[in-house]
């Protein structure tokens, strides 16, 4: 007996420093309390709990329904030693407080209660019973499907709404025509000779159609030139017109920036 | 006069020589920046304010606000006749149409490599150079080719050595005005990159990690470019 109660004296104390330590978090710390914390504080406590629970069910502790617990005085007066025993919950142990404190039935209304509502429950026709948890159940699942359409709906909207912000055929698209010009030569059949001046006053239409006109004049000026200079001069001698001729492909973009 | 002749020649072939020995060793020796490491994607013209705002968040230069360029870009392209399988060497030339002032600038890019699933970023040899506005002259004496042209205008942002580009591409058209310029596509390019000497696969994890904050506007990925349409 003595053994058993000092068991049960360690697990409840052991739990009461968990909750008061858990208070005190909330308390004076609750900036910092997330909610996985919290779940740890309840977890270890429902742990403790069962401890005691199985501690309690457990061979060792001899059946405490059969134990009965007496008063043995009753005291008006504050009483200081047990004021500090309980921590200050408790100032005196008299008449008021025994009743709550000692009881091992609930109150007789109470008990009353419980006991017709127990009547109530094995009364019930079982037909009526089958009848209400079956439209329970339908009510449950139509509320269920209700909740996983507008989850689904919210989802799809939002794995819609985050691939709008970039495509992966554009991305294609960009990089060959950075790296191998493809959106910028494939024009089929252009003339074979056209000079810029012209192009600028036809539509724009058809303005994306001889863009590859002046490339194909430089590369006609290009050998031209070659032959005429001798072959240890590479590098040109006129620097100001070699200016012109890469302007000269350009002179509208280039005339409105400066 | 004959005797000196050979002299002048010598010193400039020593002095080539030796330049080249220099540059050599600093290949050697891993100083020079030429590996770039390369994330690519794009977002949709709706969206891009959304990523401006969240780069400059993300990105060093705050404080100055958008940074903006507009550039022209141009493809040249030299084959080598006595090796047709080969794939053609491509240069490009570019230049700051906004700013006049700016050098040219002449890019030499290798075939990007993807690696493996584990390697994060492609990884690209790339030579940068400043040069003068008479490239272009040069490159057609050299014999090469004007592929294509092309006009970029966007905005570039910095983050440590990360460099992110967020722009848009455009038909290079004579006698237009750049508000009247055809675009490519509905979307910004988007890249990532940073320019290193060889050996340093850290800054590929760096990149990454960036490149997972602003994953749910734009997927910077690896593009295989052997496998684009």
């Amino acid at each position: 007996m003595e053994f058993a109660l000092d068991l049960m004296l360690q697990r409840v104390n052991e739990m009461k420093t968990t909750l008061s330590s858990l208070i005190m978090k909330l308390e004076h710390d609750h900036q910092n309390v997330n909610f996985p914390v919290f779940l740890d504080s309840f977890s270890v406590i429902s742990g403790q709990m069962n401890t005691l629970m199985r501690l309690l069910r457990s061979d060792k502790v001899p059946l405490l329904k059969a134990l009965t617990v007496l008063p043995l005085s009753l005291n008006p007066e504050a009483d200081q030693a047990l004021l500090a025993m309980t921590e200050g919950r408790l100032n005196c142990f008299n008449h008021e407080v025994v009743p709550d404190y000692l009881r091992t039935k609930p109150v007789p209304e109470v008990e009353s209660k419980h006991v017709t509502v127990e009547m109530r429950a094995s009364q019930a026709n079982q037909d009526i019973i089958n009848k209400q948890s079956a439209q329970l159940t339908k009510m449950a699942n139509h509320v269920n499907d209700l909740i996983t359409s507008a989850r689904d709906e919210w989802e799809a909207s939002e794995r819609g709404g985050i691939p709008a912000t970039f495509s992966n055929n554009d991305t294609q698209e960009l990089v060959a025509a950075l790296y191998s010009g493809k959106a910028f030569k494939s024009l089929p059949g252009p003339p074979p000779v056209r000079q810029p001046a012209t192009s600028t006053s036809a539509p724009s239409a058809q303005v994306a159609a001889k863009a590859p006109g002046p490339i194909k004049t430089n590369i006609k000026m290009v050998a031209h030139k070659t032959p005429l200079k001798s072959d240890e001069k590479m590098i040109p001698s006129q620097p100001s017109t070699t200016n012109k001729d890469f302007n000269e492909l350009h002179v509208a973009a280039a005339d409105i920036s400066t | 006069m004959d005797g000196l002749e050979p002299t002048a020649k010598q010193t400039e072939l020593h002095q080539s020589l030796s330049a080249i020995d220099t540059l050599t060793s600093a290949m050697k020796s891993n100083v020079v920046p030429n590996q770039e490491y390369l994330l690519q994607g794009s977002i949709l013209d709706s969206g891009v304010d959304i990523l401006l705002h969240r780069l400059r968040g993300l990105c060093d230069n705050t404080d100055v606000g958008l940074e903006s360029f507009h550039d022209h870009e141009a493809c040249f392209v030299l084959f080598n006749p006595a090796a047709q399988q080969s794939q053609p060497l491509t240069l490009r030339v570019r230049k700051a149409v906004d700013d006049t002032a700016a050098p040219w600038h002449l890019r030499y890019m290798g075939q990007p490599e993807l690696g493996d699933k584990n390697r994060p970023t492609m990884v690209r040899s790339v030579l940068d150079i400043g040069v003068g506005s008479d490239i272009v002259e040069f490159l057609k004496e050299l014999g090469c080719r004007r592929e294509f042209d092309f006009i970029t205008k966007g905005f570039i942002f910095r983050k440590g050595r990360l460099k992110i580009i967020v722009g848009k591409l455009y038909r290079s058209e004579a006698g237009k005005a750049p508000h009247e310029l055809e675009p490519v596509s509905g979307s910004h390019y988007v890249e990532m990159s940073v320019v290193t000497p060889t050996g340093q696969d850290i800054v590929g994890e760096d990149m990454r990690n960036l490149a997972e904050q602003i994953k749910p506007l734009v997927n910077l990925d690896k593009v295989d470019h052997r496998r684009l349409p």
